[in-house]
């Protein structure tokens, strides 16, 4: 499946976007993990494509990319990365980047239906996506996140 | 992020290039994938980058910081 530029566009606005507020937030994203990062994602992206197909009514050739999918996956890709057995981020930074991809999650819902979650659920949201670093029996991880968000917006679409 | 550092649509493709695996075909045409035009166009705006998205990005990490320092007292 190939993508189109219109939709590498997408991935790559998608995460620039993320990339400038972690900057104003002090995380600088330097070009090498930017490359570690993006080739996780993508390997990420096949094998999941893989594993339970796609699903389109479109061109089945060609590959759309989920908004939602694309930036949960890629912070909590992003946030857990290591240097040899050590994390690259420590807690507050990876707190930093989850906190700032769930904002901007939020925010597409509401690009999308016109609201989104309140503060309460969005920090219950996030702290319990942090905690996945430490604790998987009490956390939820990338497809938590991206399945949260999606459901809401696919039973939105549904009603209407 | 330094001038020399910053991230370009030519460093993304360059990345895809190499990574993506396009011999992967197609499953199912019953549900429909993708992104709406609407975000689609809120992204490509980079309308996200605004206040709102920072205070409520703030919001967030405010209480979420209280509870690591806390955590680690």
């Amino acid at each position: 499946m190939k993508l189109n530029r219109e939709d590498k566009e997408l991935i790559y606005n998608i995460i620039d976007a993320f990339l400038q507020d972690l900057a104003q937030k002090h995380i600088h994203v330097s070009k090498e993990l930017r490359t570690i990062s993006i080739k996780k994602l993508l390997r990420h992206l096949n094998q999941h494509i893989r594993k339970y197909g796609i699903y389109s009514n479109n061109n089945p050739s060609t590959y759309e990319p989920e908004a939602y999918k694309i930036l949960s996956w890629y912070s909590f890709i992003l946030a857990g990365l290591k240097k040899g057995n050590a994390n690259y981020f420590g807690e507050q930074q990876r707190a930093t980047i989850i906190a700032t991809a769930i904002a901007h999650l939020n925010r597409y819902l509401e690009a999308d239906l016109g609201a989104g979650f309140n503060i309460s659920f969005l920090r219950k949201l996030t702290a319990m996506a942090i905690t996945h670093y430490v604790d998987d029996d009490l956390s939820i991880g990338k497809n938590g996140v991206y399945m949260a968000f999606k459901a809401v917006y696919m039973f939105c679409q549904n009603k209407r | 992020m330094d001038k020399k550092d910053k991230f370009t649509f030519e460093e993304f493709e360059a990345i895809f290039n190499h990574s993506w695996d396009s011999s992967i075909t197609a499953t199912n045409f019953d549900f429909q994938n993708g992104t709406s035009e609407k975000l689609k166009q809120f992204i490509k705006n980079k309308a996200v980058l605004n206040k709102k998205t920072f205070e409520l990005r703030d919001s967030i990490l405010k209480d979420i910081e209280e509870h690591i320092n806390n955590e680690v007292k």
